[in-house]
């Protein structure tokens, strides 16, 4: 089954070099259409307005923190896997967040790019199941349905 | 009867006349009593004044009859005894008068013959004044005898010191420490007191006066002093003092010792200060350098994060260009040497700012794990890691000059708190790696001990001189020289390890090198 599907990859980072780097090599390796903002605010707007597959933010920025920032995301969009970039040598605060606002996976400054792209495609993938799943869900529950009213017709012509 | 007897008869009725005249103007009481019976045969009007009875009552009185009757056995003794020795005096007898009032009287009695016929002459003086004086002075010296035996000091007293130059008076508490030896109760001075012959010490008592201290083989430490006052007779009375200072002596001693013991509590108690003041110093130190430390490395890893990743993008890139230039590119222009020296210039140049970052990664990771701010408590940690980031810190020391043979052995984490066990191992290699001038090695060596972590750090250095050795954990302790070391570097290293229950032991030969051993308790 071909991929036609487009992915769209939301970064956000103060550091306009930062992003560059990221939009730079994930142009380069992947097909995923990436969106960079250097504030959170604007990104979250985004979130909003559009369907987004992956959301990785910086920790420390000025307008609003990486866990606080993603937080919100979560709320908007729960099903988006959320990756958080830390420059700062603080393990303990990453991890305290992957529990609290149910984070996918931190990575840290200085990122190696090949671990960056295979956390990103796991979250991708693990989202697209999901969805996929949800997908045959209804799908079920939609075949369930059918069914009831089909029987409910053949309990009313047999009755 | 002749004329001589007349002339004899004469003369003896004129002495007896004479005497009897005498005997009548006596001030005195004067009794005749009878050789055999004891009965009054005589009695002049003085003794009939004295007895308070007339002298026909007094006649065929016995003489005990004038006495009360708890004295008459002893006056029959005396009366007795002037029989037989012809004489005898009393001076402690009284009267009883007629009216029952008591006189003291002193009794002189004597045998008196008169021809073939003898009688006892009993002369008795009044001396009920003196009596009561005498008991008046007693009682006063009594008294003064009380206050004296009851001083706490032993008095020995020379009324005159030219006169009689020995000691008329010792109070009870002298006679108590040094009990009169029967065959010496005179005693001239302390001299003559026993011990006189054991080694003094010449000192200045209390009162300011001069004293001699003895201390007596029962361990009694006693201190003399002399004494001298003019008295009325116009010489020279001495007084000497004897205390006994043994208990004085014995707190005396007592607070010397507690005083020498504070003094070296207070000693170890400002080197254990000082020992925690320089801790607390570099531990301050060390968190402002943590702080900065973890700034530096937040700020430099977002620059570096980007040159990391933009280098192997350029390595991705180029491996494309690559694919496509060799498919699509013709051979000719393949041989371009511009081509193909761009391509290698390109090439390692990538390769070698790979290496570059790498090593500015390790760089910062080391800095970071030195400082270990997100570690301030206790935690199980790997020495060999600490080992490794010191190392890489203290690298700039070492290289070309240098080098470091690692030889780890198998050890579990240890509990500990890192950044100092990071503090410690940097201050040994410090040392280590300024112990050695020009060239040389160290040798790190880690193993399992039983129940302990052993790290060994041996250098080739110059070694510490022996009268160092036991200075080196002193705190200010330094031979490096104003600028180079604070002489805090191994006291905190020691105060580390102890908190941390461990050990640290240097050996050291000048010209080898040293060798430091530490041991950490596991789990």
């Amino acid at each position: 089954m071909a991929e036609t599907v487009e992915t769209t990859v939301v970064l956000v980072d103060d550091e306009e070099m930062v992003l560059t780097s990221l939009r730079s090599f994930l142009t380069l390796e992947t097909d995923y259409t990436v969106e960079t903002f250097t504030n959170p605010v604007t990104a979250l707007l985004f979130v909003r307005e559009n369907d987004v597959d992956l959301v990785l933010s910086d920790y420390l920025m000025p307008e609003m923190d990486g866990i606080t920032f993603l937080g919100e995301v979560r709320k908007i969009k729960p099903d988006v896997p959320r990756i958080i970039l830390t420059g700062y040598a603080d393990k303990e605060n990453a991890i305290k967040a992957i529990n609290e606002i149910g984070l996918f996976q931190y990575i840290e400054k200085p990122w190696d790019n090949s671990d960056l792209l295979l956390v990103l495609r796991n979250g991708i993938e693990r989202k697209r199941l999901m969805n996929k799943l949800e997908e045959k869900i209804s799908q079920v529950a939609d075949a369930e349905g059918d069914l009831q009213s089909l029987y409910n017709q053949i309990l009313k012509t047999f009755v | 009867m002749s004329a001589s007897d007349k002339q004899e008869i004469r003369q003896l009725r004129e002495s007896e006349e004479k005497y009897r005249k005498m005997i009548e103007r006596a001030s005195d009481g004067i009794f005749a009593l009878d050789t055999e019976t004891g009965c009054i045969i005589e009695a002049n009007p003085r003794a009939e004044a004295m007895t308070g009875y007339s002298k026909k009552e007094l006649l065929g009185m016995h003489v005990s009859d004038l006495h009360a009757p708890g004295e008459r056995e002893e006056v029959e003794t005396l009366f007795r005894k002037v029989n037989a020795a012809g004489s005898g005096f009393s001076n402690h007898l009284c009267f009883l008068t007629k009216s029952g009032k008591e006189v003291a009287v002193d009794i002189s009695a004597s045998v008196i013959t008169f021809g073939d016929k003898k009688i006892i002459q009993r002369i008795c003086r009044d001396v009920t004044q003196r009596r009561a004086l005498e008991r008046q002075i007693a009682a006063q010296r009594d008294y003064y005898e009380f206050i004296l035996d009851m001083l706490p000091v032993g008095l020995g007293v020379k009324k005159d010191v030219n006169r009689a130059p020995t000691i008329e008076f010792e109070n009870r508490r002298l006679r108590e420490m040094f009990p009169a030896n029967k065959d010496d109760p005179k005693r001239r001075s302390w001299h003559d007191l026993p011990g006189g012959d054991l080694p003094r010490k010449t000192i200045i008592d209390d009162t300011g006066v001069y004293a001699e201290e003895r201390t007596y083989p029962d361990g009694k430490v006693y201190q003399f002093t002399l004494n001298y006052y003019r008295n009325r007779e116009n010489s020279w009375s001495e007084l000497q003092l004897v205390r006994d200072v043994t208990r004085r002596r014995e707190l005396e001693d007592q607070l010397k010792l507690a005083m020498e013991d504070l003094e070296q509590k207070v000693q170890e108690r400002t080197l254990e200060l000082r020992q925690k003041q320089a801790q607390l110093v570099q531990a301050e130190k060390m968190a402002s350098l943590g702080n900065l430390v973890a700034g530096i490395a937040h700020e430099i890893n977002t620059p570096l994060g980007a040159l990391k990743s933009n280098n192997d993008l350029l390595v991705r890139s180029l491996r494309k260009i690559r694919t496509v230039l060799d498919r699509d590119l013709s051979a000719e222009a393949r041989q371009h040497p511009e081509f193909l020296k761009s391509m290698v210039a390109i090439e390692d140049l990538n390769r070698v700012n790979q290496t570059a970052m790498q090593r500015i990664v390790a760089i910062v990771r080391s800095l970071r794990n030195f400082a270990r701010l997100d570690a301030a408590e206790q935690d199980q940690v790997d020495i060999h890691e600490g080992l490794d980031s010191t190392l890489t810190l203290v690298h700039h020391q070492m290289k070309n000059r240098i080098r470091v043979h690692k030889d780890y052995g198998k050890l579990p984490t240890i509990y500990c708190y890192p950044n100092q066990l990071n503090q410690v191992f940097m201050n040994v290699l410090v040392n280590s790696s300024q112990a050695i001038e020009d060239k040389g090695d160290i040798y790190i060596k880690t193993f399992r001990d039983d129940d302990k972590a052993v790290i060994e750090i041996r250098d080739t250095g110059r070694g510490i001189p022996p009268e160092h050795l036991k200075q080196i954990f002193d705190p200010g302790f330094t031979t490096k020289g104003a600028g180079v070391g604070t002489g805090l570097g191994l006291s905190i290293v020691y105060q580390i390890i102890e908190d941390h229950h461990g050990e640290i032991k240097i050996e050291s030969e000048e010209d080898k090198g040293t060798t430091v051993r530490i041991a950490f308790p596991i789990g």
